[in-house]
């Protein structure tokens, strides 16, 4: 396990956001020379936030990237979406 | 001497900023004139120096480097991300007595992380540009970031040791500034789970009631499990405005508005305390 290193990527993308570009060119090859194990490389490649908070990472940091690696027109109902799987507590947008 | 002459909680959230338009209108029209409110007081009381207590949301700070209390003592600038919608601009810090409170703290056992320069996030930003609005006012400010949003996380007992000095350092400065403090941050809200969008109403009424009365003991013994599994992980900032209260000794608040905001995911109260004295 190691968290810690999940929440150093996520902020990684968000202090350089062209870090983005190189993960979803190749997001084996960006992640290879981090220390993780194989549950958190599998949930990093597919995106998987609601996995990585169950693990314990920031939901401070799940909540910043889901935008800017799905786009902003997802936040926050797409984002919630995925958190909750399909419950939405907030209401419908403006 | 410098005289801590004002203090108030209120929100900092970030959709204030980002979502302007929402469906319930009304609610966020009276958030809004409340942090009107907030700035017509601290110029009629003539205040020159606000310090702006807000929490870092895991954009200044990183894993890497994660203080427990940060003072801005030299440049600054703000707002930090670009997704809130304001243009970046300068915010003059009164530098001479942030620099004093700094050193006030490293003599009486509080030692401070320190930024020369800094582009400030919303945690400080909002409250400033909504409630000191420096362009237009001209007051100065002094942004202090604390560790609520992000483990390992300020203990709310700390936190108003750290008000109370911050208190006994600005009345023991020898400029002749009028200071106002704000503690910052939303009182219920889930920031980023699967309960985002889901106040609190009623705890929320609970916290204010306590502030009202100045019962700031009883906002320290909130445990944070208590409070992430009733409020939610933002309801932590509550620490910020304990750390307020600390400042001015508040025997009591006078309430000016309370909204549940759910499309600012927020429970957002704006109170005047009342000094102690």
């Amino acid at each position: 396990m190691s968290v810690n290193t999940v929440e150093r990527i996520l902020w990684e993308f968000g202090e350089n956001p062209e870090r983005i570009g190189q993960f979803q060119a190749n997001p084996v090859e960006y992640l290879s020379p981090y220390q993780l194990d194989d549950k958190e490389s599998k949930a990093l490649t597919k995106v998987d936030l609601k996995t990585l908070a169950e693990l314990g990472v920031s939901t401070l940091l799940t909540m910043m990237v889901w935008p800017m690696i799905k786009g902003p027109e997802g936040m926050p109902f797409a984002y919630l979406e995925h958190m909750s799987g399909g419950k939405i507590t907030a209401p419908p947008a403006p | 001497m410098a005289e801590l002459v004002a203090g108030f909680c209120l929100p900092h959230d970030p959709l204030m900023a980002s979502v302007p338009k929402i469906n319930e209108q009304a609610k966020a029209d009276i958030v809004y004139e409340a942090l009107e409110e907030v700035n017509r007081r601290i110029k009629a009381m003539n205040v020159d120096t606000v310090i702006v207590i807000g929490d870092d949301h895991y954009c200044n700070f990183g894993p890497h480097c994660l203080p427990q209390y940060l003072i801005a003592i030299g440049d600054a600038d703000g707002p930090r991300e670009p997704w809130l919608g304001l243009d970046r601009y300068p915010v003059e810090i009164d530098t001479s007595l942030a620099t004093h409170i700094m050193d006030f703290g490293f003599d009486h056992g509080f030692d401070w992380a320190v930024a020369r320069s800094i582009t400030l996030e919303h945690g400080t930003m909002i409250p400033i540009h909504y409630a000191v609005k420096p362009n237009e006012s001209g007051i100065k400010s002094i942004p202090i970031y604390t560790a609520a949003g992000v483990e390992p996380l300020l203990r709310p007992r700390r936190a108003y040791e750290l008000g109370q000095m911050i208190g006994e350092a600005v009345a023991a400065y020898e400029g002749a500034q009028r200071v106002a403090i704000f503690g910052t941050g939303g009182i219920s809200h889930w920031v980023g789970t699967a309960e985002m969008g889901r106040v609190n109403e009623e705890f929320d009424r609970m916290v204010l009631d306590k502030v009202a009365a100045g019962d700031v003991e009883a906002l320290i013994a909130m445990s944070d499990e208590y409070l992430v599994e009733t409020a939610g992980n933002g309801s932590l900032e509550i620490r910020n405005w304990i750390m307020a209260m600390g400042a001015v000794g508040a025997r009591g608040a006078e309430l000016i508005c309370y909204e549940p905001v759910p499309e600012w995911i927020c429970g957002m109260g704006v109170a005047e305390l009342k000094l102690a004295g």
